[in-house]
């Protein structure tokens, strides 16, 4: 049941999506070999830490959580942005989405991975990971934050396989220039989809229901992720807001990290056309409300606690505010608000280029940010209230920079590899809802909760 | 000389200027009842003291505030719907938007009014203005809620303006003196030309967008009043968003409940129909999930943390005095979003199972009702030694939770062949629950306080009267104001009649049809 | 059946996690698996009867 060629919808950018499929150049070989020299270093780095120890980081006590943690949250953060794009857009009926389903949800593939590896890289007894599945107690949270991210990771691989499978039976039939290997791959990859109309109606089905499933389990991940901090009593982690704080951060710089995927995809392969700019208008103002609502939770979290003014918890937000870490804190709201906001609301319009000036500052200082939620509170942590000689302090070392280097490196080696063996925009999806780009007349025409006027 | 739709003169325009009937004379007449009763209670507060209240020492706030709260939270009904729901243009809003809009006028007035009556001395209040501290969120609640509540008032007057014009111009001869000198005095000359429709348009356009922030900001600075002090179970960072999340939410039910009875009373089938219904039914289960993620992140918070202070008010809600009231709002809000979630997922052909029926429903019902009661009161000696036996009793919790799924699950059909009703038990079930969240929230942490030796609050008749005298006011405006007013916006909906035969008129040219077309017709069915 | 102390249990016991993770992605794999297949089946001979093209 192998047939030689299934069906496919038309779609007139079909030559346009499938071109970058057809050949790779010299400066794709020259961008792997240069993301795979910073893995290799990030390789040495991590020798280095498996030989002499954890003391070649800055990690100490009881600053036990650094540079890790941060990625591992930054890269769990990331993630979300494809289920955002695909599956919560797409229960609210967003049909503007489509042209970016697939590159959104390759980067939640491709940065969960790292997530997770940002965990076992943080560990100096990786083995004992296992002890997690061999003796984790149910009421834990680390062994919540294990299994909802493991569940994540699977459903987001099947979500994106699922949604590639018509795709790859399209490359099997379109690109037969492509080297034997590829094609092999494409027909293993392929099961055999026909292209049947039944096929497609079950796709579309499943998809709506994973979609749902989904949604449901961004928001219990980046929960329980928060909540390993959440649960604890430290001053400044102990908050009811840091649930809904780092979903709603992590959406927002999965967002950004949409824009700057989709900037690069549509200049680097010519995809003027499919990736339009009103794509980015819509994703603007998506940005637009996202900034507000975190800048109303950061404000919501820092003045609760400075009203308190219990002396726990003002160590902390003196260290964030005035302290050591204000510099680190102050850049963050500079490059989390103050601009991407600037530029958002006055500059960003059409012009795709300042939208990914935004966007990259969002992710840094999401990044920040990460930083600045995970170290201050241990540098001053409940009971050591007279610090020690050389304690309560957190300085990276070049072992950490190297190793987060080398996960950003490999996140995009696997992205930019991606992009040239499978389409990068969905072509079964877009099918039909291919839009010129004219810009939507009077009156306008989006109706809550329906694609086309009853 | 504003022309109007026949079919919107005899429903929206006519009733305006018919004589008030009985059903009107005997409802302003049992409202203003309540409210002439809750007067006198309120004059004897004022001449005895809050002494005739149940708030004591450290119960320092009380129904009352639990009133505030729960009026200014519904009067956010208006915003999401004029205003957020305009921004992102969403069409259906437009016959409700009117009785919204109200709704935040009068729930503004009612609840800024619970604060006056929570104070022995209201001439005090004054002092906000004379010697307000700009630290103090008391004062930045005085300043947002005012703000709000002349924003929402615009925001209603503005689109109001041509609609009391269309009523000036339209006037029956047979209309009152008095009548026709109030609509020419609001309609402010408005000719209805095109340069005064277009700043009317953009007017409410900006309305629109800066009422939303201030919206936020209202409730959320409400809910800081309580989370900037250090009393346990209130010094909580999520209260912010929290109280906004549930505000919306109450709102819409209010809502629902609103624009049934103007639908019902007034005969407004053909405008506010199925597609208001369906709409904000999903609004309103989005809303019940993202507050029943709030309220377990808060709980959670709190026993997870198993501070000292902190603990004994969860237990309170737990399992406590106040367990009654907090599973009761959680069996309140579990059954508004199954009225409204299980009647759409459910399959058309459910009918045929016997699970599925009313009867067996009822009798589920009984049996859970029967063990309810058997678990959670003293019973006789020889019951009471079965019961207190662990195993038997969590078989009893057991039985009572399936017993109630088999009586949701049997009313389910009947819920989908009405959605008008399944909405408005919906609607009703979370109002109630509101009111019971902002009590768990305010009264529990006031009875355990952090220095203080606990303490009880039993609310009095005063404290009851006034709560229903102020229902009853609100009850009364609303009554009242849609005896004078068109209870929907007749020409927001004109404007949306034009634009969807616009709409119908587009034609996107096609590509070729191919076989996957014929599938995409299928929506998501939720 | 002590559905009680199982509760009890569950909040104190040191008990293997692994469990709930396998179950999980187990149970998840499974029923990917099966939909999966499900939308492949898409269109049989023997389905064919069933289903009409609206």
């Amino acid at each position: 049941m192998r047939p030689a060629a299934s069906y496919h919808p038309q779609n007139k950018h079909e030559d346009a999506i499938l071109s970058p499929l057809r050949r790779i150049t010299f400066a794709d070989r020259w961008l792997w070999a240069v993301l795979l020299g910073v893995m290799g270093l990030g390789a040495y780095a991590y020798s280095r830490q498996w030989i002499f120890g954890l003391g070649v980081t800055g990690l100490n006590r009881p600053v036990y959580w650094g540079v890790y943690i941060t990625n591992f949250v930054f890269f769990i953060g990331l993630a979300h942005s494809g289920t955002f794009i695909s599956a919560i857009l797409r229960l609210a009926g967003a049909e503007w989405r489509k042209p970016l389903t697939r590159a959104a949800e390759a980067i939640t593939l491709f940065s969960l991975p790292f997530g997770v590896a940002s965990i076992l890289i943080d560990m100096g007894r990786p083995d004992r990971a296992l002890n997690v599945i061999l003796f984790g107690r149910f009421q834990s949270p680390l062994l919540w934050d294990f299994t909802a991210v493991s569940l994540y990771l699977f459903s987001s691989v099947v979500f994106f396989y699922l949604s590639l499978l018509p795709d790859i039976a399209l490359c099997r039939d379109r690109l037969t220039e492509a080297p034997l290997w590829q094609q092999r791959m494409y027909d293993l990859f392929a099961l055999g989809w026909r292209g049947h109309p039944e096929q497609f109606r079950r796709l579309e089905r499943v998809l709506d229901g994973m979609a749902i499933f989904m949604t449901m389990l961004v928001v219990t991940v980046h929960t329980v992720v928060s909540w390993v901090f959440g649960m604890t009593i430290q001053p400044g982690w102990h908050t009811a807001l840091i649930g809904p704080f780092f979903l709603l951060g992590a959406i927002f710089s999965g967002t950004a990290a949409v824009v700057i995927a989709l900037a690069i995809l549509r200049r680097v392969y010519h995809m003027e056309e499919v990736l339009t700019v009103n794509l980015f208008n819509s994703l603007r103002k998506l940005l637009i409300v996202f900034t507000l609502g975190w800048l109303y939770m950061i404000v919501a979290e820092h003045l609760t606690i400075f009203y308190g003014s219990l002396p726990d918890e003002m160590e902390v937000f003196w260290q964030k505010f005035t302290g050591e870490y204000a510099p680190i804190f102050w850049l963050m709201v500079l490059t989390v608000f103050v601009l991407p906001l600037i530029i958002f609301v006055f500059l960003g319009k059409s012009r795709i280029g300042w939208m990914v000036t935004a966007s990259v500052l969002v992710n840094v200082g999401m990044w920040l940010e990460r930083y600045v939620v995970i170290v201050p509170t241990e540098t001053r942590p409940r009971l050591v209230s007279t610090l020690m000689e050389g304690i309560g302090n957190y300085q990276p070392t070049w072992v950490e920079g190297a190793i987060t280097a080398a996960l950003f490196a490999g996140m995009v080696l696997l992205y930019a590899v991606f992009t040239r063996l499978f389409p990068v925009v969905p072509v079964w999806e877009t099918a039909e809802a291919v839009e010129a780009e004219v810009p939507p007349a009077r009156p306008r025409r989006r109706v809550f909760g329906a694609g086309r006027p009853r | 000389m504003l022309k109007v739709d026949p079919r919107d003169k005899t429903k929206l325009i006519d009733p305006l200027f018919a004589a008030p009937g009985a059903r009107f004379w005997l409802a302003a007449l049992a409202l203003s009842a309540v409210i002439a009763w809750g007067g006198t209670m309120y004059a004897r507060q004022f001449i005895f003291g809050l002494g005739e209240t149940g708030m004591n020492r450290p119960t320092y706030w009380g129904v009352y505030m639990v009133n505030f709260i729960f009026f200014i939270g519904i009067s956010h009904a208006g915003t999401l719907i004029s205003a957020i729901l305009r921004v992102t243009g969403a069409e259906w809003r437009r016959p409700i938007t009117r009785v919204a809009e109200a709704i935040t006028t009068f729930a503004l007035i009612v609840g800024t009014l619970q604060i006056i009556i929570d104070m022995g001395r209201p001439d005090r209040l004054l002092f906000v203005i004379l010697h307000g501290r700009l630290q103090s969120p008391i004062l930045w609640d005085v300043i947002s809620v005012t703000a709000y509540f002349l924003g929402s008032i615009t925001y209603l007057y503005l689109p109001l303006i041509p609609d009391v014009a269309i009523l000036r111009d339209n006037a029956p001869e047979t209309a009152p003196g008095w009548q026709r000198k109030l609509y020419t005095l609001l309609a402010l000359g408005w000719r209805g030309n095109r340069e005064q429709w277009a700043r009317l348009e953009k007017a409410i356009s900006i309305m629109a967008v800066f009422i939303i922030p201030v919206a936020v900001s209202v409730h959320t600075i409400i809910s800081w009043i309580l989370a900037t002090t250090v009393q346990p179970g209130w010094h909580s960072s999520i209260f912010g968003p929290y109280f906004v999340v549930g505000a919306i939410f109450s709102g819409i039910g209010a809502l629902f409940i609103a624009m049934t009875a103007v639908r019902k009373v007034l005969g407004l089938e053909q405008y506010i129909a199925g597609r208001q219904y369906r709409n904000l039914g999903l609004l309103f289960v989005t809303m019940n999930a993202i507050w029943a993620y709030f309220t377990y992140a808060e709980h959670l918070s709190i026993a997870a943390g198993q501070q000292v202070e902190e603990f004994p008010v969860l237990a309170a809600k737990l399992w406590g005095e106040f367990a009654p009231g907090f599973w009761l709002m959680v069996a309140l809000m579990a059954a508004a979003f199954w009225a409204l979630a299980v009647p759409r997922l459910l399959p058309a052909a459910a009918e045929r199972v016997p699970v599925f029926r009313p009867r067996y429903a009822l009798a589920s019902a009984g049996a859970a009702a029967v063990v309810l009661f058997l678990l959670v009161t003293p019973q006789p000696t020889s019951v009471h030694a079965a019961l207190t036996d662990a195993q038997i009793r969590t078989l009893g919790w057991a039985l009572l939770a399936l017993f109630v799924v088999g009586a949701g699950l049997g009313v389910s059909p009947w819920l989908k062949a009405r959605p008008v009703t399944a909405s408005v038990i919906a609607a009703v079930c979370v109002v109630i629950g509101m009111w019971l969240e902002r009590w768990n929230i305010i009264v529990p942490t006031l009875t355990h306080p952090r220095l203080i030796p606990y303490s009880l609050y039993q609310p009095t008749l005063t404290e009851i009267s006034l709560t229903a005298a102020s229902l009853a006011l609100f009850g009364l405006m609303f009554l009242v104001f849609f005896k004078l007013f068109p209870a929907v916006s007749i020409w927001e909906v004109a404007e949306g009649r034009v634009i969807e035969e616009a709409q119908s008129k587009i034609v996107i040219p096609a590509p070729e049809p191919s076989e996957t077309r014929r599938l995409r017709q299928r929506r998501l069915k939720l | 059946m002590p559905i009680g102390e199982w509760i009890a249990a569950f909040f104190t016991s040191p008990g293997p996690g692994g469990v709930v993770v396998i179950v999980v992605i187990g149970l998840a794999a499974g029923i990917h698996v099966w939909l999966t297949r499900w939308i492949l089946r898409g269109g049989e001979q023997a389905e064919e009867e069933k289903y009409r093209f609206k």
